[in-house]
């Protein structure tokens, strides 16, 4: 069983969540956005032990502290034929989270409207907050495996602030 | 509108024509163990016991006409979580320089629509991310956000929820709790339990 990721904002998949007898609903496609027809995703281990490297990946992009929503989809419950899937190095300073980045590849429009259907039938739908966030950030800071100089100002800020380094 | 002039993001100079007047009355708990009900959303804020300067009323349309500005600029974008957008990077300053005015503005528009709920919304983490000024524009927040709880709108009740976790207020435990024991939407109800939990520890 392997388990993917996606970043999303709860907020849209509240009411699509609500009545799964109901249409999907369109504010759930704005989590799905493609880059020329790629979807970015993470793989997370069946026992989750990575999950916080990739919170801390995720979050080392950030312009500020803020909490995440996720979505985390057993790869069993995706439609088939299932969307073709490479390893590429996601978008973090963080290096350790980067090599758990994957990306589906040459989307359609139907198979984003089916993963969406997927996402709010299937997946864990978790929520980490801004107080969890700062704390994984700044854990990984003290353990060495992050630079305080690679987050951006107002993150670097948040977190002196708080007294979390 | 007049516009706005929007103060860098770290101004912490306080403008000679913003004092913290309290424009409207502020309901108080009344006791740690009796659950305080918010007052009708009516008499919030546009009830005051005494009228705003017109000093104050000025600012407030100005601000007001400023946030509407805004909305119009940010209405076609993507918004995300931990990314800025013209919302977030001129709310702040707003909220830094102008206090309890900027909430007054905020929940005006709020209460007469003159903003979406998509706007609001995406303002409302920034009430409790924000650094306060004082406790009238603290007090202001944290009521604007409690009674955001109880919108039509889900995505509106779910960032009020945001707002009270990083607000980090306590008196927002019990409506957090009374929120989450109503809310119909199971991962609505969840993030609500989790901001009163994450208060309670």
């Amino acid at each position: 069983m392997a388990l993917l990721l996606r970043k999303i904002r709860h907020k849209r998949w509240f009411v699509a969540t609500h009545d799964l007898d109901a249409p999907l609903p369109a504010d759930p496609l704005a989590d799905l956005n493609t880059n020329n027809n790629n979807l970015s995703l993470w793989e997370i281990f069946p026992d989750r032990s990575n999950l916080d490297d990739v919170l801390v990946g995720l979050a080392a992009t950030f312009d500020h502290v803020s909490n995440i929503d996720l979505a985390i989809v057993d790869t069993t419950r995706l439609s088939s034929p299932v969307p073709q899937t490479q390893m590429t190095n996601g978008r973090t300073t963080y290096a350790k989270a980067a090599s758990y980045h994957r990306d589906f590849l040459d989307l359609t429009a139907q198979q984003i409207i089916e993963f969406a259907d997927c996402i709010r039938r299937h997946a864990s739908l978790e929520g980490f907050s801004e107080r969890e966030v700062a704390a994984l950030l700044a854990q990984a800071i003290r353990e060495g495996r992050l630079d305080l100089s690679d987050l951006r100002p107002d993150v670097q800020t948040h977190l002196q602030k708080k007294n979390l380094l | 509108m007049t516009s706005l002039p929007i103060p860098p993001p770290d101004s912490s100079t306080t403008p000679d024509n913003v004092l913290p007047f309290q424009r409207v009355q502020i309901p108080r708990s009344t006791s740690a163990t009796t659950f305080p009900n918010p007052p009708a959303i009516a008499e919030f804020p546009v009830t005051s016991t005494s009228p705003a300067p017109r000093s104050d009323e000025f600012l407030v349309e100005s601000i007001q006409g400023e946030i509407q500005r805004l909305s119009r600029l940010a209405q076609d974008e993507v918004f995300e979580d931990g990314v800025h957008n013209e919302l977030s990077r001129a709310i702040q300053p707003l909220l830094q320089q102008y206090g309890q005015l900027t909430v007054d503005a905020l929940s005006d528009l709020y209460i007469t629509r003159l903003i979406g709920p998509a706007m609001i919304s995406e303002v409302l983490p920034w009430l409790g991310r924000t650094e306060v000024r004082d406790s009238l524009d603290r007090n202001s927040r944290f009521w604007f956000l409690v009674y955001s709880l109880r919108d039509s709108n889900a995505s509106v009740r779910g960032e009020a929820a945001l707002g009270l976790a990083s607000l980090d207020d306590k008196r927002a435990i019990p409506y957090l709790q009374q929120a989450a024991a109503s809310e119909s939407i199971q991962l609505l109800r969840r993030r609500l339990r989790k901001a009163a939990d994450e208060l309670l520890s």
